[in-house]
């Protein structure tokens, strides 16, 4: 491509009738097709972990131990002695207990989904959060807040790990005998996912007008539906006449031990994404567009979402869909040393992690796992990708 | 800001231009100086040897005849090794571990060694020694051609400085007692008189006098300069066992006061065993040469040991099948593909070892304070499938806590706990045993294992232990319906919580631990770990008086086969009539050993002496491509 | 810039306290102590008195503190048990628990130039393939140059140092025979030197070991675990490379200079490459403090003497000198690499002001 060539598409750009900034993301999102097939991919891996699916598409339940299969290479067939499941075969090998790797491989997308989902999602609504209102403040207050990332980053994280450990869990199994599981409202669900969906389409509608402020406006009011879904839960649980902690023990329950592994995760994870946002702002809000916004009195609000949010999207998007797979293994540490998920639920990590030693004698064991988290990641970087190109105006050719 | 910006690229600079000057530079071959150096010190020191020896008893020289007088050898005669860790330390006072303890095992010697093949106490420093008619004095007399030796590091030699006497092992032993020392294994000789008073006292609160009085008073004396007497507290049969214990051993005074806490450092450290420490690279190597001077030098066909501390199994199998080891514990996983190699199948030795994997019941804890619901979970745990399938070690089905090797064991026998035996071993088999379990659990009053409610088993945190809890569960599971949710926490944590004094509703109703021979005795197994009133307790015995009445007559009795007879009923109350714990397998030691070692030791009760190996030092040069 | 810096070391003070005393509360507050097991046993009572007494562990805590920061003879005045601490801020980290007769600035200064240089080469390897990939990357945007960079970068990412490690070893080093298994081969630069202090059984100090001598052994051994180590900091590189430029590309300024008619290659590495590294320096930092302070997987697996390992055995150990140590010394590395990082913003853009 020439530069002639292109300027003259960028004119034609130009004076395109404007339209609406989230149609044009949604559309020049539809065109990319590598996006569009993440998008598929992930959808497909969502409907897989759903567990009512999970239990119908997989030959085996996950638990499923064949102590003399151990280690069966693929295409093996089931040699132990249960009828139910006489004649099924291990389509992808088997492991050290004899358990159906491409069973606990669907399985693990459960978990694993949503440590990658949550995660990324903590990191960067409290990241970009923080950094924002580091970089946009005066130079002493950002200056205390990044002393205060500093001091967390050199903070040893694992002392802190074992201590969330120890007490969670103690406090938890001393408790467990005690405390009634929690069981969740047939009006619960419906009412939260109505909030979510009104505040989703909120967001959207706001976004489409064409002062609203764009993608930002509609990322915010997602973001604030996520959060305010999670603290009417956690009032709903609270309600119920526990205290703050064994809410939050019942919560850990019923979410199979995963309640605690996210709120290490998001304690753990935001830093860099709030060194990242504030380096951004730092070098944007001193940029001669700003200059000129605030010339024209245009409001901090609208400044952020217009102008800063959309230039920090882009390293923080790529940013985040690298760190996916830094999350799941994350999660194999932490459920390896006792905060997380119990065995035998397995997770993409966890099986990487406790099939290691078997690399050589049964590569399968590690390689099947090892094949879905990378996709999985592949499919978020394009899907990532295509959505920083959708949402960057100046990107659209 | 721009000087800044120069540091950095000048550091970058300099890295590459390192980085290119290494192409252009042949490697020194410094290795083959090195071995004309040794060569020409070993020749000397064979002069110094002639001369000493004219010094030495005659029986030595007796000994020294018997040997096949060792060939000039093209280079040193190395044996690689891997320590898997940093040793911690190499004070024998202070040592707690098996690596501190292999490496101290090969340069010091104590009164008696733990031989590694039969693992008896034979003599080491001591030549022998006599026991009072009560059993409460033991007089061990020493050699008298045993000398401390150190390391040079500037000439690369091995200096001989004193001979070792008596005062030596008194000093030892003292040290080890004195709480200003502060050895973690010192109760190890509370059995010494007024060993455990030394140890228990608050000496800085005392006037050098008091504290003096209190050293004075341990019962241990040098008759004269090569003859030394303990006084115990009690009567014990198995302290010849202690006096090969590291804790034990003579120590050279003047070092230890003039070097302080560095006096274990090669270049300081004196020693008196069959190999010297030249170089100790913490983290990384650690290396060890023959000591000429030493009485046994003879037999000692090995010159150098060069260990390495590689932590990752799978590392060291690597690096032993590249040939950088002879010897390596095999990798679980690989056992199977070694087992079908034809090579390599050659090379895997499994030899037995004295520890025992087992899971602790909490006998106080229900639904597991009925000796019923205890007994049926022991025997639901299909011991030779986990063998064969998970451990894969050819680990040997336990029944009983204490290994064959221990004295007074009772491994094996189907008068305890058969159901825990195959039937090839003279058990029931798993089926029979399964049968049992049901049965038992019915008379305990559940119908079902579900009615249980769920049993939390925990272990710490490690690969292999989830591995085995988890095939374990799985069993329960399938064979009983109960539920079982495992659990692990951090080594210290997890021992933390599965103490005696924890409340009942935190701790786990079954947890995993493994116990490991100190010496070759039942006391230091069903006394020392079950006995409520010396070990931990963590199972919480209940009605056990007749448990430790049995231990404590089985102590004090001098009598072999009674002592025996005793600890057999102590194995059948424990492990069977009470399952106060469910003994799982016999550890093995599963390693691999290139074929050009004649001679190993494995599995051993004491320090392993890795300086008695024998090599086939032409067919190991042969086959790296040595010169 | 001489002020900036200088009030960035003032700050560091705050952090590095506020760091030494949250360590020194938080690893106390884990259940178990260095002293009270010998492996599985525990020890009795008395024994681990004696222990604890000898490591002052039962003294009041913020004795201990007190002592650990400003040494002995200030806040333990007239005890002359034991070897008498000088204090952190003269540079003392104490004894080591766990390595009865060794120091944690012994540890330190056996173990961090081995971490050092490691991470330094892979580092270089890094920035050397990441940037230049990233930069490639974006400029063939949505074309297969771009995606297969992507592919390679998310192999990168998401394949474990655990599963490559292994798997390096086993084809480059077993089955091609082409570099050493593992064990780091380093020798000082600076040998008479370190003679000196082996002959004379003396720890060597950090800085003579920290330069190694280039020899083709060094080099063998370092080659695996640089590049395992390299490669998933390049993917990361290049990752944020590509998204940073493509976002610069598009800026106004980018279009004047290109309108201008300089050639393409030459527009984006004067104006667009300078303005896009913001993101990737600031992840470049805490990189950099990381790895240059040791990584635990890569040092596990090649069987590297690293200070890795003492950032989690000590955890496990209870061994409080050495975490602290190992903590304080990575906080240091922390607050440098992020000084460092904002001082860069400024020489990138010249709009972001040094405050």
């Amino acid at each position: 491509m020439t530069a002639e060539t292109r300027s003259a598409e960028e004119l034609q750009f130009i004076t395109r009738k404007p339209r609406s900034p989230l149609t044009d993301a949604i559309n020049q999102l539809l065109q990319n097709k590598m996006a569009v097939a993440a998008l598929i991919f992930i959808i497909v891996e969502v409907i897989i972990a759903i567990p009512p699916v999970t239990d119908f598409v997989t030959p085996f339940p996950y638990d499923k131990t064949s102590l003399y299969d151990n280690l069966a290479p693929p295409g093996a067939p089931y040699t132990g002695r249960d009828p139910e499941y006489q004649g099924k075969i291990f389509l992808l090998g088997a492991d050290y207990l004899g358990r159906d790797i491409l069973s606990r491989t669907l399985y693990g997308t459960q978990v694993s989904l949503a440590v990658g989902f949550i995660g990324a999602t903590v990191s960067m609504i409290v990241g970009i959060a923080y950094g924002l209102i580091s970089g946009y403040s005066r130079p002493t207050i950002d200056n205390i807040m990044m002393r205060f990332v500093d001091f967390l980053y050199a903070l040893p994280i694992l002392v802190f790990v074992i201590l969330m450990q120890v007490y969670f869990k103690a406090v938890a199994r001393q408790q467990n005998e005690t405390l009634e599981p929690l069981e969740i409202p047939e009006w619960f669900i419906p009412l939260t996912v109505a909030l979510f969906v009104a505040a989703v389409l909120i967001g959207f509608f706001m976004a489409r007008r064409e002062d609203g402020g764009g993608p930002g406006v509609f990322l915010a009011w997602a973001v604030g539906a996520f959060v305010l879904n999670f603290v009417l839960f956690i009032g709903y649980v609270m309600s119920t006449g526990r205290s703050f902690m064994e809410s939050m023990i019942v919560i850990d329950t019923a979410m199979g031990g995963m309640f605690f592994l996210f709120v290490a995760l998001g304690l753990l994870n935001w830093l860099a994404m709030a060194r990242i946002t504030r380096g951004q702002v730092l070098s944007v809000k001193k940029k001669e567009f700003i200059e000129a916004a605030r010339s024209i009195g245009a409001g901090d609000r609208r400044i952020i979402t217009q102008h800063v949010l959309p230039n920090i999207l882009g390293p923080a998007i790529v940013y985040e869909t690298l760190a996916i797979p830094g999350y799941i293994f994350l999660e194999a540490f932490l459920s390896f040393i006792g905060l997380g998920i119990n065995p035998p639920r397995p997770s993409w990590g966890i099986m990487i992690s406790e099939n290691v030693p078997a690399l050589r004698a049964a590569p399968w064991t590690v390689l099947v796992p090892s094949f879905a988290l990378t996709i999985t990641v592949l499919a978020f970087n394009f899907l990532g990708d295509g959505l920083r190109d959708a949402f960057d105006p100046r990107m659209r050719e | 800001m721009f000087r800044n910006k120069w540091t950095i690229l000048i550091v970058i600079l300099l890295f590459a231009a390192i980085g290119l000057s290494a192409c252009a530079q042949p490697t020194p071959e410094v290795v083959e100086k090195v071995v004309e150096v040794t060569v020409v010190t070993e020749k000397e020191v064979e002069k110094v040897v002639e001369q000493t020896v004219v010094v030495e008893v005659e029986k030595e020289v007796e000994k020294v005849v018997e040997v096949t007088p060792t060939p000039e050898p093209a280079t040193m005669v190395t044996l690689n090794l891997n320590l898997g860790t940093e040793p911690p330390t190499l004070d024998p006072s202070l040592a707690t571990d098996t690596t501190s303890i292999e490496v101290i095992g090969n340069q010091m010697v104590g009164l008696t060694v733990i031989d590694p093949d039969t693992n008896e106490v034979v003599p080491g420093l001591a030549e022998s020694w006599d026991i009072s008619e009560d059993g409460m004095e033991y007089t061990f007399h020493l050699r008298q051609d045993n000398n401390w030796v150190k390391y040079n590091p500037g000439t690369g030699e091995v200096e001989v400085q004193r001979p070792v006497t008596a005062q030596d092992v008194v000093y030892g032993v003292k040290r080890t007692l004195d709480p200003r020392t502060a050895s973690d294994y010192a109760y190890v000789l509370y059995i010494i008189k007024g060993g455990e008073e030394l140890n228990n006292a608050d000496i800085g609160a005392m006037s050098d006098e008091e504290a003096q009085a209190l050293l004075d008073a341990v019962g241990v004396e040098a008759l004269d300069e090569y003859t030394v007497k303990f006084t115990l507290a009690d009567p014990a049969p198995y302290f010849p066992s202690i006096a090969s214990m590291w804790v034990a051993m003579p120590m050279p005074q003047e070092v230890i006061e003039a070097k302080g806490e560095r006096w274990q450092e090669p270049g300081f450290i004196w020693t008196n065993g069959a190999m010297v420490l030249t170089k100790w690279a913490h983290d990384d190597s650690l290396q060890q040469i023959k000591n000429p001077y030493w009485w046994g030098a003879d037999d000692v066909q090995i010159d150098v040991i060069d260990y390495v501390m590689v932590t990752e199994a799978s590392t060291a199998y690597a690096m032993y099948l590249a040939g950088d080891l002879d010897a390596v514990g095999a990798p679980q996983d690989e056992i199977d593909s070694i087992k079908a190699d034809p090579v390599l199948s050659q090379e895997l030795m499994i030899a037995p070892s004295p520890c025992t994997y087992y899971y602790g019941f909490v006998n106080t804890k229900a639904p597991l304070d009925n000796a019923d619901v205890r007994r049926a979970l022991s025997a639901a745990i299909d011991r030779k499938g986990l063998i064969d399938n998970v451990t894969k070690g050819n680990q040997l089905p336990a029944n009983t806590f204490a290994p064959a090797m221990i004295f007074g064991s009772a491994a094996g026998d189907p008068d305890i706990a058969p159901w825990a035996l195959p039937e090839d071993m003279g058990g029931t088999g798993y089926d029979k045993a399964v049968e049992l379990a049901k049965g038992w659990l019915q008379d305990a009053g559940y119908a079902d294992g579900s009615e249980l409610g769920t049993i939390t088993l925990m272990h710490n945190t490690s690969e292999g232990h989830a591995r085995i809890a988890q095939a374990i569960a799985a069993m329960w599971k399938d064979v009983l319906n109960i539920d079982v949710a495992v659990e692990n926490q951090e080594w210290k944590v997890y021992l933390n919580s599965i103490k005696k004094d924890v409340p009942l509703e935190e701790v786990p109703h079954v947890f995993r631990l493994g116990w490991c021979a100190d010496y070759a005795d039942q006391n230091n197994w069903l006394n020392e770990v079950f006995n409520p009133e010396m070990g931990a307790d963590r199972l919480r015995l209940q009605d056990a008086q007749e448990y430790i009445d049995l231990m404590d007559k089985a102590r004090a009795s001098t009598d072999p086969e009674e002592r025996k007879a005793l600890y057999k009923e102590g194995e059948k109350w424990l492990s069977d009539t009470h399952a106060a714990y469910a003994p799982i397998y016999y550890y093995t030691t599963v390693s691999m050993t290139k074929p050009w070692v004649i001679y190993r030791t494995a599995g051993t009760v004491g320090p392993p002496l890795d300086y008695t190996w024998k090599l086939d030092w032409d067919a190991k040069k042969a086959a790296l491509g040595l010169q | 810039m001489l002020q900036f810096i200088v009030r960035r070391i003032l700050w560091a003070i705050p952090v590095l306290l506020a760091v030494t005393f949250f360590t020194f509360a938080l690893v106390r507050a884990i259940p178990g102590g260095p002293f009270d097991f010998a492996g599985d046993r525990s020890l009795p009572p008395s024994v681990v008195a004696n222990l604890e007494a000898k490591y002052h562990l039962s003294d009041p805590l913020w004795q201990q503190f007190c002592s650990y920061l400003i040494g002995d003879t200030v806040c333990r005045p007239g005890d002359d048990s034991g070897r008498a601490s000088k204090g952190v801020l003269l540079g003392d980290l104490g004894p080591s628990f766990r390595y009865r007769g060794r120091t944690v600035n012994d540890i330190i200064a056996t173990a961090l130039p081995i971490s050092f240089q490691l991470g330094m080469m892979a580092m270089m390897l890094g920035i050397g393939i990441g940037i230049p990939f990233g930069v490639l990357a974006a400029l063939k945007h949505n074309t297969w140059i771009d995606y297969s960079a992507t592919l390679v970068a998310i192999l990168g990412v998401s394949v474990s140092n655990v599963v490559l490690g292994p798997v390096l070893i086993w084809f480059f080093a077993l089955k091609l025979g082409w570099f050493p298994v593992a064990t780091w081969a380093a020798e000082p630069l600076f040998s008479g030197i370190a003679d000196k202090y082996i002959a004379a059984s003396e720890q060597i100090p950090m800085w003579v070991n920290i330069i190694p001598k280039p020899t083709v052994d060094f080099f063998m051994h370092a080659a695996l675990p640089v590049f395992a180590l390299g490669t998933a900091l390049s993917a990361t590189i290049a990752r944020m490379t590509r998204g940073s430029l493509l976002q610069v590309i598009r800026e106004d300024y980018i279009r004047t200079a290109r309108s201008k008619g300089l050639r393409e290659r030459a527009v984006v590495v004067r104006h667009a490459l300078k303005n896009s590294l913001i993101p990737v320096v600031t992840i470049l930092g805490p990189m950099f403090a990381g790895v240059l302070t040791g990584t635990f997987v890569i040092e596990l697996i090649f069987a590297i003497p690293g200070l890795g390992r003492h950032f989690v055995n000590s955890i496990g150990n209870r061994d409080y000198p050495v975490v602290l140590g190992t903590t304080l010394l990575y906080g240091v590395a922390i607050v440098i690499a992020n000084m460092l990082v904002d001082i860069t913003y400024a020489w990138l853009d010249p709009r972001v002001r040094l405050e």
